[in-house]
């Protein structure tokens, strides 16, 4: 009695086409799903951190001539960029400034909306002044990193 | 047919090998972000705890000649700059010299050496704690 079947060849052939697709589907899953939940934790843990890491002390104030003069140092791990500084009035023209450097800084540095002005980074042990052409005693800066920072002298 | 089968065994071995190794760097790229988080939350408490621990206090009252400052704090202190405010309020921020960075250990007083005649005189420590000295 003949017995009827598959070859052994076809038999291996079917076996690892079905294996070949299963792991297709799941590497695709991985890829797709698994690694974009995994990257954006990723990032966003990378971005608290950063954010956890940026810490600003005020220092001294004062206003002089109708500009307020914030004195801050950064204690923190992470550079600050000063992108804007709002006033509880709106946004407001400033510019950031390291006495150290430029000890002239009142009378060289420029007003802007977005420019963080003479000095780009507060980072190290330095004192910086963040002048903001407006009276107010309290500003909140915004980062580079979307950081929102309050700074109040009240 | 035993030889074959073992190959798809290898086979299959192989393919969950490679999906192991995937899974285990995924694994560690997200531990290691944790990981970072974690740090900095512990240190952005340890630098804030810090500042509110810190006292310092004027030992010497004429700024003009010498100006003595002591750490009553329960830990060692750091100043890393002195801001200076004349009468006419301009500032003065000193971040080297005058023996800067300084550190100061509990209990301990440290000259900082002369400063100009000032109306306040406010000291910054390395964990960003400010203290005025002296008021106008």
């Amino acid at each position: 009695m003949r017995k009827k079947g598959i070859s052994e060849t076809l038999e291996v052939t079917i076996l690892f086409l079905i294996s070949i697709a299963i792991v297709s589907v799941v590497v695709a899953y991985f890829f797709t799903n698994q690694s974009s939940v995994s990257y954006s934790y990723i990032q966003q843990a990378r971005v608290q951190a950063e954010e956890a890491g940026q810490i600003i002390n005020l220092v001294y104030y004062q206003t002089q001539n109708g500009v307020s003069y914030f004195y801050v140092t950064n204690s923190g791990d992470y550079p600050v960029i000063v992108i804007a500084v709002y006033t509880p009035n709106g946004p407001a023209q400033f510019y950031v400034a390291d006495p150290a450097v430029n000890p002239n800084y009142q009378n060289t540095c420029s007003f802007s909306y977005s420019s963080p002005g003479c000095d780009t980074a507060i980072t190290g042990s330095d004192v910086f002044v963040i002048a903001v052409s407006t009276q107010t005693t309290t500003i909140t800066i915004r980062t580079q990193l979307g950081n929102p920072i309050a700074i109040g002298a009240g | 047919m035993k030889e074959k089968k073992g190959q798809i065994s290898a086979l299959f071995m192989l393919l969950f090998m490679f999906l192991m190794v995937l899974l285990i760097a995924f694994e560690v790229n997200i531990l290691t972000a944790d990981h970072e988080l974690h740090m900095q939350y512990e240190f952005r408490a340890q630098v804030l705890t810090s500042q509110r621990n810190t006292e310092i206090t004027l030992v010497t009252q004429n700024p003009g000649a010498d100006v003595k400052v002591q750490n009553n704090s329960p830990f060692p202190v750091t100043i890393t700059a002195v801001l200076t405010v004349d009468d006419y309020g301009n500032v003065k921020i000193y971040t080297h010299g005058h023996g800067l960075p300084v550190t100061i250990y509990p209990g301990l007083t440290v000259s900082l050496g002369g400063f100009p005649q000032a109306c306040e005189i406010i000291v910054v420590t390395s964990t960003g704690a400010s203290q005025i000295l002296k008021n106008c």
